[in-house]
């Protein structure tokens, strides 16, 4: 069913708060998970929101993007909690989650997973400046909205979105129960919503909305220009990583800035480990290793295990990378963390056939098999071993 | 490996006509590590250029223990187990096929040829069998030739 909502005072920041004040009065849900502003910065966070008129400080869309809440979702199912929450969701952060109730942390059942054709994201330091332009703390999300959802755009006045952004595969909702289809729909007049699943219908009904609604004609089309607009930004962003990481030497200066900080591990959506090996004493190295290791290349650098702790994120999340670029957001050394994570992954999973988030049903690669695969890799060559 | 001997600047071995390549295998317990024993009782020889790591299964072989050998300068990896069928704990050497086949995606990206990866299955009575593997991946890596990693620290 397509329904729409009719725009309120040509807000969409406005209307769809409103939508989310419904959602709880009327009991649909009993909690909405929504980004919000804390204490008037202009930073968002998800936000677990129980009370219709504390809708105020949210920002349902704009260009702030500074955690994946898929990792929060997981957090709030871990375990029956006896009540339906509404998480509003990024298309990268409903694939994230997908993967995590893959690995059994979280599940869908007390959750109605609402998703929008994606706003994209600035990175940190274009979002300050974003900001710090508009009135109140928050720069002009109305402005924001209006323009990317008209065409397909990477810039908005003096800001670039995030790279992951630009070459995003999927900027529209995959896997949600409600779809809110914002690209190309008048939104001076009506934001129109598609339920997907039936829990998504029991929402819309519940809310007394009418199938009255259609995709705005032009949506089509777009997300067409969209796809083929990323998939050549992609293409062209695969191409430079080739270049600046193809050589072990190459692969050194990519990450030469890095601090061992580990943020990027940290915002990772899926990088699911309760543990990080990396936190364990099999990398307490005893002084005598170091000594070891300088004396075999004359030189060691310190901390080391820095391309080393890269390259096992990288075969650990290899097939389930969302490509949400959060990674590169949290790097303090300014390090394009997720233009090689996304350019490698999403090569390296097509030998699976696999794209995270896309399928409930279809498992995580490396945690089945099939007797009779992939032979061919199988042996010394000419003698095939099967 | 005393650690001298391994520095380009002292080590002859990487001289391309004397290179002598550095291989680790990850045998698993129950098949190849009983087969290179069984080669070794057989009075069977092969090049001395392999180091052996015994593992418990080919299951538990996670691709950082591949990464790591190779960043440390190993000019290949080998990881080698029971047949289809046969692995002791049911089906750990199914898993490991595919860990190999996403690394063997991944590593190439960074100029790791995918040639100096291999996976193999070498039953525990194939004593022939696993000396025959071991000479045929030193000769094929002494044509690839030295691995970048082990010209310079990439740990």
């Amino acid at each position: 069913m397509i329904a729409s909502i009719q725009t309120k005072n040509q807000s969409i920041t406005r209307t769809l708060q409103d939508f989310f004040s419904d959602l709880l009065k009327t009991g649909a849900v009993d909690a909405v998970l929504v980004p919000s502003r804390i204490s008037k910065s202009p930073y968002v966070k998800p936000c677990l929101v129980t009370s219709a008129d504390q809708m105020d400080p949210t920002v349902p869309l704009g260009p702030g993007f500074f955690i994946n809440a898929g990792p929060m979702v997981s957090r709030l199912t871990r375990t029956r909690a006896d009540a339906t929450i509404g998480v509003w969701l990024r298309p990268c952060e409903v694939r994230a989650f997908v993967e995590l109730t893959k690995l059994r942390q979280g599940g869908r059942q007390d959750v109605v997973i609402l998703s929008m054709d994606c706003p994209m994201a600035l990175s940190r330091k274009d979002y300050e400046d974003w900001a710090a332009q508009g009135e109140g703390g928050l720069g002009d999300v109305d402005k924001w909205i209006h323009t990317v959802y008209q065409k397909p755009v990477t810039q908005v006045d003096a800001w670039s979105t995030a790279r992951a952004c630009q070459v995003c595969e999927y900027p529209y909702p995959v896997n949600a129960d409600v779809s809110v289809m914002l690209l190309g729909a008048d939104l001076d007049k009506e934001i129109p919503v598609r339920a997907d699943t039936e829990k998504g219908e029991k929402l819309l009904a519940v809310l007394d909305l009418t199938d009255n609604g259609q995709e705005p004609a032009q949506r089509k089309a777009l997300l067409g220009d969209l796809t083929a607009d990323r998939t050549a930004a992609f293409q062209a962003m695969d191409e430079e990583m080739l270049t600046r990481t193809g050589s072990i030497d190459a692969l050194n200066r990519f990450f030469s800035a890095c601090v061992n900080c580990h943020n990027c591990r940290s915002v990772c959506p899926v990088c699911y480990c309760k543990e990080c090996v990396f936190n364990t004493d099999a990398v307490a190295y005893a002084p005598a290793q170091y000594l070891s290791w300088a004396d075999k290349w004359g030189q060691v650098p310190l901390p080391n295990d820095t391309v080393f702790f890269h390259l096992t994120r990288l075969a650990h999340i290899g097939c389930t990378c969302v490509g949400c670029g959060q990674c590169t957001l949290a790097c303090p050394s300014q390090i394009p963390v997720a233009d090689l994570f996304i350019s490698v992954t999403r090569n390296a999973r097509k030998a699976f056939d696999y794209v995270p988030g896309r399928d409930d049903a279809e498992p995580l690669p490396l945690s089945v098999f099939q007797e009779s695969e992939f032979t061919d890799i199988v042996g010394m060559g000419n003698k095939e071993v099967t | 490996m005393e650690p001298s001997q391994a520095s380009p600047a002292k080590n002859p071995s990487l001289a391309k006509d004397a290179f002598e390549p550095v291989l680790i295998a990850f045998v698993c317990n129950w098949c190849t590590y009983t087969a290179a024993d069984l080669a070794g009782t057989s009075r069977l020889t092969y090049p001395d250029n392999v180091r052996l790591v015994r593992v418990m299964c080919t299951g538990m072989v996670d691709p950082q223990y591949v990464i790591k050998a190779f960043l440390e300068g190993a000019d290949a990896v080998l990881v080698s187990g029971c047949h289809p069928g046969d692995c002791h704990y049911i089906n750990g050497n199914y898993k490991a096929r595919r860990r190999i086949l996403l690394l063997k995606q991944i590593l190439p990206r960074f100029g790791i040829d995918a040639k100096r990866l291999r996976l193999t299955w070498i039953g525990a009575s194939d004593g022939i069998e696993f000396a025959r593997t071991m000479t045929r991946f030193v000769k094929d890596i002494k044509e690839i030739g030295p691995c970048q990693a082990r010209l310079q620290p990439a740990i």
